[in-house]
């Protein structure tokens, strides 16, 4: 059998991948704060059958296979478009920042910001999982609305800031794992003390960042190439079948 | 692939509740005192094949990781308690609350609900109540000969019984929770509370976060048409393209059926 079929199997797989990848960001087109995810794809080669036979250095050697496969995933964290809610607990980020949120498994991070005030006053997620404070790393805990958050994140209540929100920058975001309900898990991300780059916005809520129409080009793109993959794959089959026919005289 | 058409079948579900809503929101944009809601969506589980920062060879890491998402959840729908707008009705008993508070009425089952509609009509034994007969709470009873009724900012409800005279008649109190988005709503423009909202607190009218009385005057629902629109327009085309990764997938799957 041709080795040339296992690269074309490769290929199909990893566009399948691809599309899977696609139907998440489209599943979520509409999902606050959702960042898209986007795949990077590798050659893999196979050890040479015949090293000696390299007489260019630079070359491939004879006889190796080029295999392709989904590498990684990245995360496109580019700025989703602010949309304008005027519910006071809806908080938007304008920058690299994150939110911080404790979880009864440990502290997550998010940009989903609409928030609510659960039974007690505190400030809390769409799960009811307690915003974390800036500094002090406590829930925050508000008496009542009207308050006004500032950009800063300090929420201000009859002329006295009574909290402040903690919003964390990360020295190497690609490190956070979506954990799922758009929370973001740290994994050697290195949170910086301070959030200089980012603004919070108050009464907007941030889009997710998933733009439908270079999905559905990548879609088209990722399923015109599984077919050509395919393609590939049946051209093989037909000449391993003419081989066996046309040399030996054995009809398949 | 499988993932794919799952996680697009999660997208479909998503936008279709969403469409709901909005429909729902549309068809509620003249009911006094009505919330606007939104579903409220998130990502789903990731399936984590490698992580961000693994070892790849020798001291090398990998800068990404490989996860692959599973689609989309609605997770709640999430009430909006923006105030709407006032709107003059010139009636003595439609009131308009200037704040965040809510009316306090009792059911048939002698349970409390609350609610922002401020419209109120005089019963046949001139008790306060809904137009479904459930009374204003704490009661107030109109005297027999009265004509008109004042209510002030604060709340004082009192009666004309003659040219020159004025009868003090009740008090009208609000009610304010911890978290009115945890608020219950069972129709008829009317609330429960719950373990969510936390327990009501009752107070007289224009104390602080509370919000006063303006009589004459009805709350106006605070959906937005153009907003609706525009959210209903983008979560039909999200929809679409949500079924057509299915077709997509559908199509490649029938292909690989093919290759033999």
């Amino acid at each position: 059998m041709s080795d040339g079929i296992y690269t074309a199997l490769s290929g199909s797989i990893a566009r399948a991948h691809e599309v899977d990848l696609i139907a998440n960001n489209l599943a979520n087109a509409n999902t606050p704060g959702y960042k898209r995810d986007l795949g990077t794809f590798q050659e893999y080669l196979t050890e040479a059958r015949r090293p000696e036979a390299v007489v260019d250095p630079g070359a491939r050697p004879e006889g190796s296979q080029s295999l392709v496969e989904l590498d990684g995933i990245y995360t496109d964290y580019r700025q989703g478009s602010l949309q304008r809610t005027s519910r006071p607990l809806d908080l938007a980020l304008d920058g690299p920042g994150f939110f911080e949120v404790s979880t009864p498994a440990g502290v997550r991070y998010t940009r989903q910001g609409n928030f609510t005030l659960d039974a007690t006053g505190r400030l809390v997620t769409a799960n009811g999982f307690p915003v974390v404070s800036a500094g002090s790393s406590s829930e925050i805990r508000l008496a009542r609305l009207p308050m006004r958050i500032a950009e800063d994140g300090n929420i201000w209540q009859d002329g006295k800031a009574v909290a402040r929100v903690s919003v964390r920058e990360f020295a190497e975001p690609q490190r956070l794992e979506k954990s799922g309900n758009s929370y973001y898990r740290d994994t050697g991300a290195k949170p910086m003390p301070d959030a200089p780059r980012t603004r919070l916005v108050q009464g907007f809520i941030e889009g997710s960042n998933v733009n439908p129409v270079s999905e559905m080009t990548r879609l088209i793109e990722a399923t015109r190439a599984y077919e050509s993959h395919l393609q590939a794959i049946r051209t093989y089959q037909e000449i391993e079948g003419r081989a066996a026919s046309g040399i030996a005289g054995i009809r398949p | 692939m499988t993932g794919a058409l799952r996680a697009a079948a999660t997208g479909m579900e998503a936008q279709m509740a969403q469409i709901e809503n909005i429909a729902n929101n549309l068809a509620n944009v003249n009911t006094p005192g009505y919330k606007k809601s939104r579903a409220e969506f998130q990502d789903l589980l990731y399936e984590t094949v490698r992580e961000p920062g693994a070892a790849t060879a020798g001291d090398a890491r990998s800068p990404v990781g490989l996860q692959r998402g599973m689609g989309v959840a609605v997770v709640g729908t999430q009430r909006n308690f923006e105030m709407g707008p006032p709107q003059v009705t010139r009636r003595d008993l439609d009131f308009f609350i200037k704040g965040e508070g809510f009316f306090v009425v009792q059911l048939s089952s002698g349970e409390m609900a609350y609610r922002r509609d401020g419209s109120f009509y005089r019963g046949p034994t001139g008790r306060i109540e809904t137009i479904d007969g459930n009374a204003l709470q704490p009661e107030i009873r109109v005297p027999a000969g009265a004509s008109r009724l004042h209510v002030s900012e604060d709340g004082t409800v009192s009666a004309v019984v003659s040219e020159t005279e004025r009868l003090q008649i009740g008090q009208i109190q609000l009610a304010t929770f911890a978290n009115n988005g945890g608020l219950k709503a069972i129709g008829k423009n009317l609330f429960l509370s719950t373990e969510g909202s936390g327990p009501p607190a009752v107070s007289t009218p224009s104390q602080i976060g509370v919000g006063g009385l303006l009589q004459g005057h009805l709350e106006g629902s605070n959906v937005e048409i153009v907003r609706e629109m525009t959210d209903m327009i983008a979560a039909q085309r999200a929809f679409e393209m949500n079924s057509k990764v299915v077709q997509a997938v559908d199509h490649m799957l029938q292909n690989a059926a093919a290759v033999r």
